[in-house]
Formats: C-alpha cells, structure tokens, sequence
C-alpha cells in the first residue's frame, strides 16, 4: 500500500515506442481496464486508490495537488520527523495507511461503496486535533463557526465534489489574511504604541502543528532612519522541558493587542507578520515563509499631538 | 416653595444630561456589538475607563485608549466602539467623539458598559501586557511536534 500506486498517473516504462508483446498488451489490458471494470462493481480492488481516480478523475486529480496528499514526503514534516527519530505516531496522521500522504479510505473509510457522507468538521478532528494541534478547538469558538462556515468554505473551493484541499502552502491563499492596525497613547507614563493584530482564518493562527509559527517583527527607527529598537514576538506553540507545552497562537476573531513602549527619539516605528513553516528561530531559512502583512507609521511629534 | 421647584428642575436636567449617553450619541447593545464582532468586518473597541479598569477586564481585543481624548491617537477609518467609564459626562464624550471622528472612525457607544456587556452575557479577558519572546526562560521555541516526545495536547 505504500507504494507509489496513488500519487502519479500510471506509466508502462518500456512499452512506450516498442511492439508490443502478448505479455505487454496483458500489462495494458489489466493495468489500465481492471480498475474500470472493478468500478462496476461493489466489491473493491485491493489497489483502492488507483480504483478511485477510475471513477473520480477529477476528485483524484483535485486531491493530488493538496498538501495532504503528500503529508509524508514535504521537506518540512521530513526534517522534524528524521531529527526526531522518525517516530511512528506522527505517521498516524501524516501517512494513515502507509503512503506518501492522506489516501481515499483515510477520510471515507474502507468499507467501500457506497461510502457514508462525511461530517465536517468532525472528520478533520482526527487529525487536525490531534497531538500538536488545536485547530479544530480554535475554530468551535471562532466568529466562523458561529456564521454557520466550515472548514470547507476556505480550504475546499470549486464546484461540486471538488478535492482541492487548500491551505496557507498554495501560493496566494494567506493574502489578505490578516491586518495589523497601529494607535498611539501619550499620557504620564509616555508614549506607547499600540498593535492590533487580526486574522480572518477560522481558527487560531497559525493552524497546522506545533513547528508553525506567525513573527511579528516591531522597529523603531529615529528621523534619520538609525534602528533605536528592534523587537520580535512569536504566536505558535512554546514548549518547556519543566512546565510543558503553552499554546500562544493568535485567536481567531478579536486577535491579540500589543503595547510597544515608544523610544524618545523615535521618528518612525514599522511592524511586518511573517508566516513560517519551519520550526525554529526565525534567523533559520524557512523558503516557504510569507510575510502577511507590513505597517509603518511616523510617531506624531508632541505639535502634532496636541493638533 | 419656588427654591424646592428649581431644585428638581435642576435635578431632572442632571439626571438626563449624565443618563442616556446613547439619546445624543449612537450606541450599540451587547448583543448588536457580539453580532457585529462575528463579522467579517468587526468594529475596533477602544477602552477609555483607565489603565486600573482596563487591566482589570475588558473586552477581548480592545485598545486601551487611556483617559485623555488629546492623548490618543487613532489610526483612522472603520467602525470603533468606546467602552466609557460609569458616569462619563457629556463633555468627556463629546471629546472622545470628536478625537475619533475627526481621525476618519465611525463611533458608537457600547450601551451599559462593561457592566451591561457582562449581564448580557458577554466575556471579559485579562489583557496579556507582555508576550514571550523568544529565547526567553523557560519557554523556548520547539522544534517541532514531537519536542520533548509530549504532545502538546492529547487528542480526546
């Protein structure tokens, strides 16, 4: 079952260009007639993928360029997973049945034909909120949820049955995500910054396990463009030999406020959200990352303060 | 007789002038604003009860605007709601107003106060003032799902 059976279209390397033999045209006849045949009926075929994308091309094609797809085989799970021991209990959700990601049976079940209708979000929960996940919890209690969305209505787009699982590694998907608004408080104690940082995914961010995390990168530069102070805050999840795990992902719906104490010389103070895949420190090369959002804005001077 | 008369007259225009905030300025209910924080376009929330207030609870994701409507300065544009202090006069709000309005904001009022936000059901949080940064003890950046081999949380 872990082969190669599922992901690529089936090739006949070393038939292609030859005559082909009573044995070669055998290899076509079962290769490619089989699995329309065994559509017809209601036993299933051992090679239950390549039966599926017989009879739900598209769906399979759909499938095959999500993540889940290849779950087990992104340089990203590959790195945390060899540095860890490669240990199987990530595989119950990265390689279910053994292959080189989610397969059919994983999510409609191996009873075969006809498969029972999905219950969304529940199916997802079993591995989107399993170990090193809360994204299912998250969104329970998200402005999302209580406007009747779901889990397909941002990562499942297109027509009918469609099988084209998005998420924040398709190019374009966390455009517009989410949105940092910047004020400012002057009193007694002097000057503050204040950051808002909102998303609009359905549940916290970043969604996904515990090596993904969103930076939010703070610098307070004076009129001469000199850094007078840099800051960086990390929203994912912490972890401690002693105390554990501490969830610090950023909340879906009223985000997370932050208040920077303004330098005396500061002329202008920038703020950028960065997107990371790779666990890690963000000084580490993440080719993935995207930066979701940037501000700047000139601190006011006490004239135009009091304008 | 007449000083007995004039006694409540001045009363009754206490009672009004420091009342119904939302007869003068636009408010929205608890309920309006839960709704509204649902949407995909939520209204910003600006506390101006005071740090002491502020710290004490508040609506999850407001700013705290601090006290002095000359001290703070918004960032412009979109709808923003002003939780007030208990008995805010009208000359407080007329600033806090007109500080918004003028900087591009859509201003409303938030009916009851935090007092009505919570008999409304509605939640407070404990704003968080500081973050962990990282690198800081003891809690470090993982290295992934499977730190330490503890989940960070088991799957029910």
């Amino acid at each position: 079952m872990l082969t190669a059976v599922v992901r690529r279209p089936v090739t006949l390397p070393g038939i292609v260009g030859k005559h082909l033999s009573g044995f070669d045209l055998a290899r076509v006849v079962v290769l490619f007639f089989f699995p329309l045949l065994a559509c017809s009926e209601t036993a299933y075929p051992p090679d239950e993928s390549a039966s599926c994308a017989a009879c739900h091309p598209r769906q399979q094609a759909g499938f095959e360029r999500s993540r889940m797809a290849v779950a087990a085989r992104t340089e990203t799970f590959l790195d945390e997973w060899r540095r860890k021991g490669e240990p199987k209990a990530c595989l119950g959700c990265h390689s279910p049945s053994g292959s080189e990601g989610v397969i059919c049976t994983d999510c409609h079940g191996a009873n075969g034909h006809p498969y029972p209708a999905l219950q969304v979000p529940e199916v997802c929960a079993r591995c989107h909120d399993a170990p090193g996940e809360i994204t299912l919890q998250g969104f329970l209690d998200s402005p999302a949820a209580r406007r009747g969305e779901d889990c397909l209505t941002c990562h499942l787009q297109g027509s009918g049955n469609s099988h084209d699982f998005r998420g924040p590694t398709r190019p374009g998907f966390l455009q517009g995500i989410a949105t940092l608004r910047m004020a400012f408080r002057h009193d007694a104690e002097g000057g503050v910054a204040l950051l808002q940082i909102r998303h609009r995914a359905g549940h916290a961010l970043p969604g996904g396990t515990t090596g993904r995390a969103v930076w939010l990168l703070v610098e307070q530069r004076d009129a001469q463009e000199r850094m007078l102070d840099s800051r960086r805050y990390r929203f994912g999840w912490l972890h401690s030999a002693s105390a554990g795990w501490r969830q610090n992902t950023l909340p879906p719906g009223t985000g997370r406020v932050l208040e920077i104490p303004l330098h005396e010389a500061a002329g202008v103070i920038r703020a950028k959200l960065v997107y990371r895949f790779r666990a890690g420190e963000l000084d580490e090369v993440d080719p993935d990352q995207v930066v979701l959002v940037e501000l700047a804005r000139f601190v006011p001077t006490r004239a135009e303060r009091e304008r | 007789m007449r000083p007995l008369f004039i006694l409540l007259l001045l009363a009754v225009f206490l009672l009004l002038g420091s009342g119904d905030l939302s007869a003068r300025w636009p408010g929205v209910s608890p309920g309006q604003l839960q709704a509204w924080l649902d949407t995909a376009d939520p209204p910003l929330i600006l506390d101006v009860r005071g740090r002491a207030a502020y710290r004490a609870g508040t609506l999850a994701g407001a700013l705290d605007g601090g006290v002095e409507p000359s001290g703070f300065l918004p960032d412009g544009g979109g709808g923003l709601v002003l939780l007030l202090p208990e008995g805010a006069s009208e000359q407080l709000v007329e600033a806090w107003f007109a500080r918004l309005t003028d900087a591009g904001h859509q201003v409303w009022i938030l009916e009851g106060g935090i007092a009505g936000w919570v008999e409304a059901g509605g939640s407070v949080e404990i704003p968080q003032s500081t973050y962990t940064r990282p690198g800081s003890v003891p809690f470090l950046i993982p290295r992934g799902l499977c730190e330490g081999g503890s989940p960070s949380q088991v799957f029910d």
